[in-house]
């Protein structure tokens, strides 16, 4: 088989940030070629440069005997490389013709748009991979899986010779999956190269050829998919070493400080119930998509859930939007700090008072400024927040610094239960080890923590206790008392076998 | 060391930052007026500065000082008003039908209240609970309030002349006082109106209920998440929006003694020019009442210019499209800047 695709010492950055350290990638003519790897190895920076999303920084790209260098993705496509993306980029109120020829419409002699022929070659497309859908249709009416096989048909108009599938089937009901394989395997047999990301492992070994793992950034390994098994895989993706950059762990844990029952939130959040006790941080792994921080949001009813029933101290409690879950010490830190986490003009002191402005108020409804700005000074000292000035706006803060802020806004109000979602991302190594330690603090003071993270490390370094989340539902609840969980057996509970 | 030096830089910007946040505006402001002032003053020294002239600005200018704070308050909680102008003339007829009926002034007041707020909420319930843009209810709203009132009155003049004389005096009624040789009188109204937005800036600043309006605007998701009813305060920033037109309804229909449909054509845009020009930006989250006074201060000065300097007063429509656009382009510039 001849190499369409081959890629050497490719490296890529983001700022100060390496994302990619001197890849090699080779895809051959007629394979599909498996991608694999934790969040943030950069398995999606990489394809997005070989789809002229991003320019490498570093490296050689030779495609179809050339060597190539696009500055936009057009150019990408023109050569013959379509790039399919996690999140559909079809437009919905557009028929299927319409979106399948969107921005290089064909023409007819008199400059109009020649639908009639649009829509005959279409229809000849989904012929060819003997897949029933009318190109008149509108795509918002199609279900998700035939919507994944128009954005396949754009690619086979666009005559890609490498087409590449950003987690195509993670959508996909299993039927979906089955009719979306057979299309695949009938590119493969008319020599079209498929790049395929996926977490899930059975469909790796179902469909692939060839699978590589990155980590970390870094190329680990390229194997023919029969001389690997699943337990090969994620070793590969996860061999990294735990330092000891992670808090002592808590040696007295209470009684049980919340209780969540059946949890559920249609389409999201499969039945979930679960315990946090004083003193404890659960962990919440999982990969991107998993249904964690759904779960958490369904919890406090952020996102309207379908079922729960919650009790804090033995008292069963209703819980019917975020007030109600604060007024019961239920606090919940975003993942999304600037834009739903932070009020970004504002100041320090209106931040951290911001979950709490009742308690800052008079009898009057009087707002008692000096009493907040003393707390968030008090704040300031304790968190080392930099600059240490209640006054500075949030917006100009670094980003540890902002998270820092966020911990103090949940603090002040008093809680039983701390829900934080991914602390540290964005942050830099020494903020990170400050707010792991101060999370443990919080603990050691008898607050019932759960801590969701995309990092494993993270997970594993600070959790008493993790719950592993799978398509929606916890599939494994791991003590992690001794610190003894391996990031193997996380992965092997959160990866679809 | 690098840590270091990365923190002081970071701190001198957040200073410089602050203090431009804080002070520049208001003082940009207040320096512009006194220059269109002072230019006024010595082009027409015999009439500018004297005291009728000078009364007769702030007396015009109190109903849209009324219907811009009426505004920035529904700006702060990132929404947008376009129904002022409507709901003034809809509550002026109201107002003005009843008391021409001769029913009793007090149930006059109440009822033009009611008519204000009641489009109040019907915006504030379809924005806040239905999601409908701002923009579009608002639009619909400026149209249905005009509509109803030229309805009403059949586009005549509504005048009152048997209600009782208080209410159509109270609206004209001036405190004189003597200094020197001559007699200066300050109006009633705009007393009554510089009482209550002043009484209005504090409570939004010290009052927790209200300052929770600009949690609101600054970021409605973290607002939620911080346990903040965020679709019961939008629909109080209509409900309050549409409680300062009502009082610049009464104020009007008391001086000019009469209600009419087409009160407060185009105040909706004079309006967001002066709350805009004053600090308060489409994005929510920020504005000041006195940043907004000192807006349509500015406007009102310029159109006492074309007045006095007997320019085509038809431009002073025109200059207001010109800062409103200067202004909203500037917010635009602050935000892609000061939000990265």
């Amino acid at each position: 088989m001849t190499t369409l695709l081959q890629i050497q010492n490719l490296s890529k950055s983001f700022l100060s940030n390496r994302v990619l350290r001197s890849i090699n990638f080779d895809v051959r003519k007629g394979e599909v070629h498996a991608l694999i790897g934790e969040n943030g190895a950069g398995k999606s920076t990489l394809v997005n440069i070989i789809a002229g999303i991003h320019k490498r920084d570093e490296g050689t790209m030779v495609f179809n005997g050339t060597d190539i260098s696009f500055n936009h993705p057009l150019e990408a496509m023109k050569a013959g490389i379509s790039l399919m993306h996690q999140e559909l980029s079809l437009v919905p109120n557009a028929t299927v013709a319409e979106n399948i020829y969107l921005r290089r419409e064909k023409r007819n002699r008199l400059g109009f748009n020649d639908w009639a022929e649009m829509n005959r070659e279409a229809a000849a497309i989904f012929e060819r991979i003997g897949i029933d859908i009318d190109p008149k249709a509108l795509v918002g009416t199609l279900s998700v899986g035939m919507q994944q096989i128009v954005e396949l048909a754009k690619a086979i108009s666009l005559d890609a010779k490498l087409i590449i599938m950003d987690e195509p089937t993670s959508s996909l009901s299993e039927k979906e999956t089955v009719e979306f394989f057979k299309v695949m395997r009938d590119l493969k047999a008319r020599g079209i190269s498929l790049i395929f990301i996926s977490h899930k492992l059975s469909e790796l070994f179902e469909i692939s050829d060839r699978i590589t793992v990155l980590r970390d950034g870094q190329h680990i390994s390229t194997d023919d998919i029969s001389t690997v098994t699943a337990d090969d895989i994620i070793r590969k993706m996860v061999g990294r070493h735990l330092g000891d950059l992670y808090p002592v762990r808590s040696s007295n844990i209470g009684d049980v400080v919340f209780s969540c029952r059946g949890l559920t939130r249609f389409g999201a959040v499969r039945p979930t119930s679960f315990d946090v006790r004083r003193g404890e941080i659960v962990g919440i792994a999982g990969l991107v998509g998993a249904g964690r921080t759904e779960a958490m949001r369904a919890l406090i009813n952020a996102d309207k859930r379908t079922s729960g029933q919650f009790w804090i101290e033995g008292n069963e409690i209703t819980i019917g939007d975020p007030g109600e879950a604060l007024s019961y010490g239920i606090v919940y830190l975003s993942e999304d700090r600037k834009s739903s986490g932070l009020f970004l003009s504002f100041n320090i002191t209106d931040n951290v008072g911001a979950a709490t402005l009742d308690r800052y108020t008079g009898s009057t409804g009087m707002f008692k400024q000096s009493a907040l700005r003393d707390k968030a000074k008090d704040f300031i000292g304790r968190m080392d927040i930099r600059p240490p000035n209640e006054a500075a706006r949030v917006v100009t803060l670094s980003g540890g610094n902002q998270q820092k802020v966020l911990l103090a806004k949940a603090l002040d109000a008093n809680p039983k239960l701390l829900i934080v979602d991914e602390p540290t991302r964005g942050v830099d190594v020494g903020a990170k080890s400050l707010i792991h330690a101060r999370i443990r603090e919080l603990a050691e003071t008898g607050i019932g923590v759960i801590v969701i993270s995309s990092e494993m490390p993270e997970v594993i370094g600070m959790a008493d206790r993790i719950l592993v989340f799978r398509n929606g539902g916890i599939s494994a609840e791991l003590d992690n008392h001794q610190g003894n969980v391996t990031q193997e057996i996380v992965m092997t509970h959160a990866v679809i076998h | 060391m690098a840590t270091q030096a990365s923190f002081t830089a970071r701190e001198k910007g957040s200073i410089w930052r602050y203090l431009a946040a804080f002070s520049s505006r208001e003082f940009l402001l207040v320096l512009i007026n006194l220059i269109i002032f002072a230019a006024l003053a010595f082009a027409r020294p015999d009439v500018f500065p004297t005291w009728t002239n000078i009364k007769a600005v702030l007396s015009l200018m109190s109903y849209d000082l009324l219907i811009a704070i009426a505004m920035t308050i529904v700006l702060i909680g990132r929404g947008l008003d376009l129904s002022v102008g409507s709901v003034l003339a809809l509550s002026s007829v109201v107002m003005a039908m009843l008391m021409r009926d001769q029913q009793p002034i007090v149930l006059a007041l109440v009822l033009g209240l009611l008519t204000a707020l009641a489009c109040g909420l019907i915006n504030g319930l379809l924005i806040a609970r239905a999601g409908i843009l701002p923009f579009l209810v608002t639009l619909g709203m400026m149209s249905l309030a005009r509509g109803v009132a030229t309805v009403l009155t059949t586009g005549q003049y509504i005048s009152f002349p048997r209600a009782d004389r208080w209410f159509s005096d109270f609206g004209r009624f001036e405190f004189r006082f003597q200094y020197g040789d001559t007699f200066y009188g300050l109006p009633l109204p705009l007393l009554i109106t510089l009482a209550v937005i002043t009484i209005f800036a504090l409570l939004l600043t010290y009052w927790t209920p209200l300052r929770k309006i600009f949690y609101v605007g600054e970021s409605p998701e973290a607002a939620h998440l911080s346990g903040i009813n965020v679709v019961r305060l939008t629909i109080t920033t209509y409900l309050l929006s549409a409680f300062f037109v009502w009082m610049a309804a009464v104020l009007m229909t008391s001086a000019n003694r009469i209600g009419y449909a087409n009160y407060g054509i185009g105040a909706e845009l004079r309006a967001l020019a002066a709350a805009v020009v004053g600090g308060a930006s489409m994005a929510g989250g920020v504005g000041s009442i006195f940043g907004t006074f000192l807006g349509v201060l500015m406007l009102a000065l310029i159109g006492n210019g074309f007045v006095l300097l007997n320019g085509n007063p038809n431009w002073q429509q025109a200059t207001v499209g010109i800062v409103l656009i200067v202004a909203v382009g500037f917010d635009a510039l602050r935000n892609i800047r000061g939000r990265r």
